[in-house]
């Protein structure tokens, strides 16, 4: 029932309520109004300009990254084109999920582990604000061979059968059940008509169908095939863009890729590329222009200079049109406003390496598990070799394909990311160079003062031998540098004491840096303090002795010590060693470093002289313990020292190797070796160059360093004397970018902790695939002792996602002298 | 007095007449849009507009005792049918607001705008006896406000309840309460903001809406030079594009609502305002206010208690929906997301709305002649 509103109190009620209500009604008309006048009289103009902007996107600009040249000009780190396939993940229905892995996994002949961890990731729930697109494959075959990085060549072959389905690729069956390419066991697809050679990875039929999904197969199509591997390959990129209407969901992205033509050469002067992290790009806060998808130097050269080689991004005008973005081709008035910039490239970078110098060093280390190679120019203390071993590819660390996915390798052990070179290591009687000038400066022998060597001293109540345990008899200065005897540098350490000789270390720079540009350990010169603080008991007169032969607490770097011989065989000046020659711009013009001035050592003539004498006749004379390193082609002059370094394996290595007794044995016997060393120069007048051996854990500087440097000075002269043609600068020597090895079955091994140079910061790749990385290689046939040329060298760093462990010092050799 | 008679006034015709040009309005207006994101739907917003018309000539013409006697009921189905939608309800765009009946579907919430206002509209008209009782006249109206302002937010829904909660405020507070209450009602409201920002009741996208709204900073944004805008501030370039008398080069294509998500909804007014500008807003903006007018004419002059309310309910509904609706699109006030009436796309939203009118109507037909 109703209740009218009659003329009572309730409808004067109701008639005030009403005009307050219009009254609200007007007010918030009016507010609207005036706002609106506000909007689009009074900054109509504006914005209008910013509605203008708003169609129109400044994007990146990205500066190409400028190359790393050899010293004659060899491209040894150059951009590539590739291709990547991204899943637009926020575009992807739940459903469609198995039916995108599957029809991804048919064009890019994927694992089933590879199809599984990419289903994982798509099931995985994630924030939808904070999607993005996920990279199933960062290097699509298009251009380049995922292998090696050769430039694929089209041809068109009759022998090869083409899935039109799979986009496989089937060579002819042979009549044996082996793989034509590497002899390896043939292992039957499906239902037997289909091989495929899990070694080199290659697919084998004999018939009109495919064994995968039984589709026919197709002859004589054009194939893509490189050159230096004979792989054929189907493009990638030409199949998914063929197919991507059968995936909305997905798309090809060009993409420019890192690419380091000689592989594993001078992997650890280059460095490699990884991913920004998060944090890092927290670190650079706004000023950076690097986004999450971007890579950085992560070690070497890519490290070092990495803002010079990146160069400076620039601002790109888009203009969108109908929902694509499309090069602005109108409205060049608001383009001109926007102020585009164009990208400045990046600096490319010649080194002084010479690349072919660095090869003999390679051939020369062939026997070797791990050791680095350093040679100097001596006129100016460039850095013509620089090779540690073992080695790693670093278009593997930079995120390319390798031929299998293997699980790990016996070589990281051995510390293939260390550069040894620039890490410091005991120098042992390669260090009598300093005790001899130290004791020669300072006057406290005389080169014709004679010690007695019985072949030990006692001393502070312990006894010190020397490493010949027969004694060497009477001898004088030059005759105990001569034949490296301990006990005559026992006594001049007691005679100068621990002060004296750290003078003398630093002055011929070691304990300090070299100053080269990428990062590099400073070793350690121990003083009273530093016994004082780090061992227990504190500074013990008998520590002089140890230091006066180069063991016990002392390390120096390979480099530094490459450094003192460039002063001593020269005028005493330690050279600014660099690895850089100059800077090049984009149209090639080289602008060289200019000449930076050394450091004096501060020693005089006569010493110098002296040194140099007994340099030369520690490899010529009679009874020189590098009568080894004694080359045909021209004189050299040196000094060998054998540090002794017995260590124990690290468990965690181990057990990494838990499974392979082979590789246990051979690395528990490698450890128990002794460091051998050799510095020399080469030819004992005005020397040309200045040659360091370090092999870890090698056995003896005579027999096992010397040699070596041998083979590297031969190099070197019966080039520069025969004028040899210069190197072929346009291809890749096979034998540097693929060495032979004997592909036989992976021997499973460790990841070992990386060690770093001392000093050197960590370098972790965060982003770093992890089935890229754990691609490996064949390991060899496990024989003898010392494994092949190759097998350590071209084993690929671990699968190194954590952070490295801590810098770790070089390997402390055990106390008191041989 | 005939119902004719009673209807054929100026400003019934003055109402009726802005209500349909506000439906060709829409129509052109979706026309537009849909050629920008490439829907058609202009032609389902005829269909609802037509069918919106026919059930405003079936209310207009029905016997308000009926409605009445159901109001009740219909609320509680409502509420009901707001509970279920919590439950069943399919989720879209994270929220869960529709209620899947065969080929439709229907928001609940939507249907909550007038069965509050009828339910009020009676609660009121019977309870006017006892209008001292505090409990009788204020509590239980703020009651059967809250609990489907509180359900419609779980969903949530944050323009809705908003909406269904300003209609119902209205109703309350036209029909009066004492200053005092009054008094003590707005600090209540005014602890509760701050209490409900810190706790939780407001969700963060909503606090990060106000935020962007705080921000919307003309001087911040003067030197703009990336293409990296909020909706509002893309809505706000858009209506600014429109000027005094809107965009004459009318190139769809080039407009910067094209990627604007909601653009036939929450933000179909920017779409107009860009291109029709000044004169063009100020002339939607007249037809509304003509509208509310008519309808707070209507409620100044009903017969009936209820049919007053009923009039000021519908005044409330179209009314605080323009407003906030026009002023988070030109940047009066923070993002939320409510529907402009008529111009939005939206079956439910308009066949509510076209529902009102209808009520209107029939309270015009039963007017008290002065
Ligand atoms: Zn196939
Ligand atoms: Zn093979
Ligand atoms: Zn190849
Ligand atoms: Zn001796």
């Amino acid at each position: 029932m109703s209740v009218p509103l009659g003329p009572s109190h309730d409808a004067q009620r109701f008639h005030g309520h009403n005009r307050f209500a219009l009254a609200v009604v007007v007010v918030g008309v009016m507010l609207l109004g005036a706002r609106l006048t506000l909007v689009q009289v009074v900054r109509g103009e504006r914005y209008e300009r910013f509605a203008a902007i708003e169609r129109v996107a400044k994007v990146r600009a990205q500066a190409p990254r400028g190359l790393i040249k050899g010293a004659d000009g060899t491209v040894l780190a150059r951009n590539i084109e590739s291709h990547r396939l991204e899943l637009l993940t926020n575009r992807i229905k739940p459903e469609r999920i198995p039916e995108i892995a599957k029809t991804l996994r048919s064009l890019l002949d994927m694992t089933d582990a590879e199809r599984d961890g990419l289903i994982a990731d798509l099931n995985r729930p994630v924030d939808p604000r904070k999607r993005r697109p996920l990279v199933v494959r960062r290097d699509l075959v298009s251009t380049h061979c995922p292998y090696d990085s050769s430039q694929l060549e089209l041809v068109s072959e009759t022998n090869y059968g083409f899935c039109t389905t799979c986009g496989r690729y089937y060579e002819p069956l042979p009549k044996r059940r082996a793989c034509p390419f590497d002899q390896k066991k043939l292992l039957a697809v499906g239902d037997g008509s289909g091989f495929h050679c899990a070694s080199c990875d290659r697919e084998f039929l004999d018939g009109d169908v495919c064994p995968h999904d039984h589709h026919n197969i197709a002859h004589g199509k054009h194939i893509l095939r490189c050159p230096l591997c004979r792989r054929s390959f189907n493009d990638e990129v030409a199949v998914l863009r063929a197919n991507l209407h059968r995936l909305p969901e997905a798309r090809v992205v060009a993409d420019i890729q890192r690419e380091y033509p000689y592989r594993y050469l001078a992997s650890h002067v280059l460095g490699f590329m990884g991913f920004v992290s998060r944090k890092e790009l927290e670190a650079l806060g706004q000023t950076s222009q690097l986004g999450l998808n971007d890579k950085v130097g992560r070690s070497g050269l890519e490290r070092a200079l990495d803002v010079t080689l990146r160069g400076t991004d620039g601002e790109q005008v888009l203009v969108r049109k109908g929902g694509a973005e499309e090069q602005a081709r109108d409205l060049d008035e608001l383009i001109a406003a926007m102020q585009p910039k164009p990208a400045v490239p990046g600096l490319s970078v010649r080194t002084t390496l010479d690349l072919e110098l660095q090869r003999s060093a390679k051939v020369a280390m062939k026997d070797v598990y791990s050791g680095a190679v350093v040679v100097l120019d001596a006129h100016n203390g460039q850095v013509l070799v620089m090779y540690s071993k073992p080695g790693f590819d670093p278009n593997t660390l930079s995120g390319k394909r390798t031929p299998q996915s293997r699980t790990l390798d016996e070589a990281a052990a051995y510390a293939p990311l260390m550069n040894k070179a620039v890490t410091a290591f005991p120098p042992a009687s390669v260090y009598k160079v300093v005790t001899a000038a130290a004791a020669l400066e300072e006057g406290v022998v005389r080169p014709t003062t004679t010690f007695y060597c019985g072949g030990y001293l006692e001393f502070g109540g312990r006894r010190f031998h020397c490493y010949d345990r027969k004694g060497h008899g009477e001898l004088d200065l030059h005759e105990a540098l001569r034949n490296s005897c301990d006990i005559y540098f026992y006594h001049l350490g007691d005679l100068l004491g621990l002060d004296r000789l750290e003078k003398y270390a630093l002055a011929m720079g070691f304990g300090e840096k070299t100053g080269i540009e990428i990062s590099e350990a400073v070793g350690r010169v121990p003083n009273r303090a530093w016994y004082h603080d780090h061992v227990k008991g504190g500074y013990f007169p008998g520590f002089a002795l140890s230091t006066a032969v180069g063991q016990k607490d002392v390390t120096t770097t390979p480099l530094q010590i490459a450094r003192a011989f460039v002063a001593i065989s020269t005028n005493g000046v330690l050279p600014q060693v660099s690895l850089i020659r100059g800077f090049e711009t984009p149209d090639g013009k080289l602008t060289p470093l200019p000449p930076r001035p050394g450091r004096s050592m501060g020693l005089k003539d006569a010493t110098l002289a002296f040194l140099r004498k007994s340099l030369v006749a520690v490899v010529n004379e009679e009874g020189g313990t590098a009568r080894s390193a004694r080359p045909t082609v021209v004189d050299i002059a040196g000094k060998t020292g054998t540090a002794q370094a017995a260590q124990r394996a690290r468990p965690e290595i181990l057990e990494k190797l838990k499974d392979d007794p082979v590789a246990t044995t051979r690395l528990v016997n490698w450890l128990q070796n002794d460091h051998a060393w050799f510095a020399g120069y080469a030819p004992t007048e005005n020397p040309e160059i200045v040659v360091v051996v370090f092999v870890e854990h090698g056995g003896s500087g005579g027999h096992n360093a010397a040699p070596i440097a041998k083979q590297v000075v031969e190099a070197w002269f019966a080039r520069s004397r025969v004028a040899a043609p210069p190197m072929d600068t346009r291809k890749p020597h096979p034998a540097a970018t693929a060495p032979d090895l004997p592909p036989t079955d992976a021997a499973p091994a460790a990841t070992a902790p990386l060690e770093t140079p001392a000093e050197a910061p960590a370098e972790p790749d965060p982003n770093a695939q992890p089935s890229e990385l754990l691609d490996a290689p064949p390991a060899p046939a496990p024989h003898e002792n010392v494994p092949d040329e190759g097998v350590l060298d071209e084993a690929p760093p671990p699968p190194q996602l954590a952070p490295v462990p801590a810098p770790k010092a070089a390997p402390t050799a055990p106390g008191g002298p041989p | 007095m005939s119902a004719w008679k009673s209807l054929n006034r100026p400003s019934t015709w003055l109402g009726l007449v802005s209500v349909l040009l506000l439906c060709g309005i829409a129509i052109e207006n979706l026309t537009f849009t849909d050629t920008l994101t490439g829907m058609t739907y202009h032609r389902t917003q005829t269909i609802w507009i037509v069918l919106g018309l026919m059930a405003a000539g079936v209310v207009a013409s029905m016997d308000v005792a009926f409605v009445r006697k159901l109001s009740p009921t219909l609320y509680q189905v409502v509420v009901v049918l707001l509970a279920a939608v919590l439950v069943v309800g399919r989720e879209i765009n994270y929220s869960r607001r529709w209620i899947e009946l065969g080929p439709a579907n229907i928001q609940p919430s939507e249907f909550m705008k007038l069965s509050i206002i009828l339910m009020l509209a009676d609660y009121f008209d019977r309870k006017r006896a006892n209008s001292a009782s505090l409990a009788r006249h204020l509590l239980a109206p703020v009651a059967l406000m809250m609990l489907p302002v509180v359900l419609i937010n779980l969903e949530p829904d944050l323009g809705t309840s908003l909406c269904v909660a300003l209609v119902a405020a209205s109703i309350i507070l036209y029909d009066g309460i004492h200053g005092r209450t009054l008094m003590a009602g707005l600090v209540v409201v005014m602890l509760a903001v701050p209490v409900a920002w810190e706790f939780g009741v407001i969700r963060n996208y909503q606090k990060g809406r106000v935020e962007a709204w705080l921000s919307l900073d003309e001087e911040a944004v003067a030197d703009k030079r990336s293409a990296q805008s909020s909706q509002a501030e893309q809505a706000l370039w858009a209506v600014g594009s429109g000027k005094f008398s809107g965009r004459s080069d009318g190139d769809a294509r080039s407009s910067v609502l094209r990627h604007l998500p909601f653009l036939h909804t929450d933000f179909a007014l920017a779409a107009y305002a860009e291109r029709f500008g000044l004169l063009g807003c100020f002339f939607l903006f007249g037809l509304y206010a003509a509208i509310v007018a008519w309808a707070l004419h209507l409620a100044d002059h009903a017969q009936e208690r209820f049919d007053a309310l009923v009039a000021v309910g519908v005044a409330a509904l179209i009314f605080w929906q323009f407003f906030i609706n026009a002023g988070m699109v030109i940047g009066l006030l923070p993002v939320v997301g409510l529907t402009l009436p008529l111009v939005s796309y939206g079956g439910s939203s308009s066949l509510t709305v076209l529902l009102g009118i209808g009520f209107l109507v029939n309270i015009a037909t039963r007017r008290k002649s002065r």
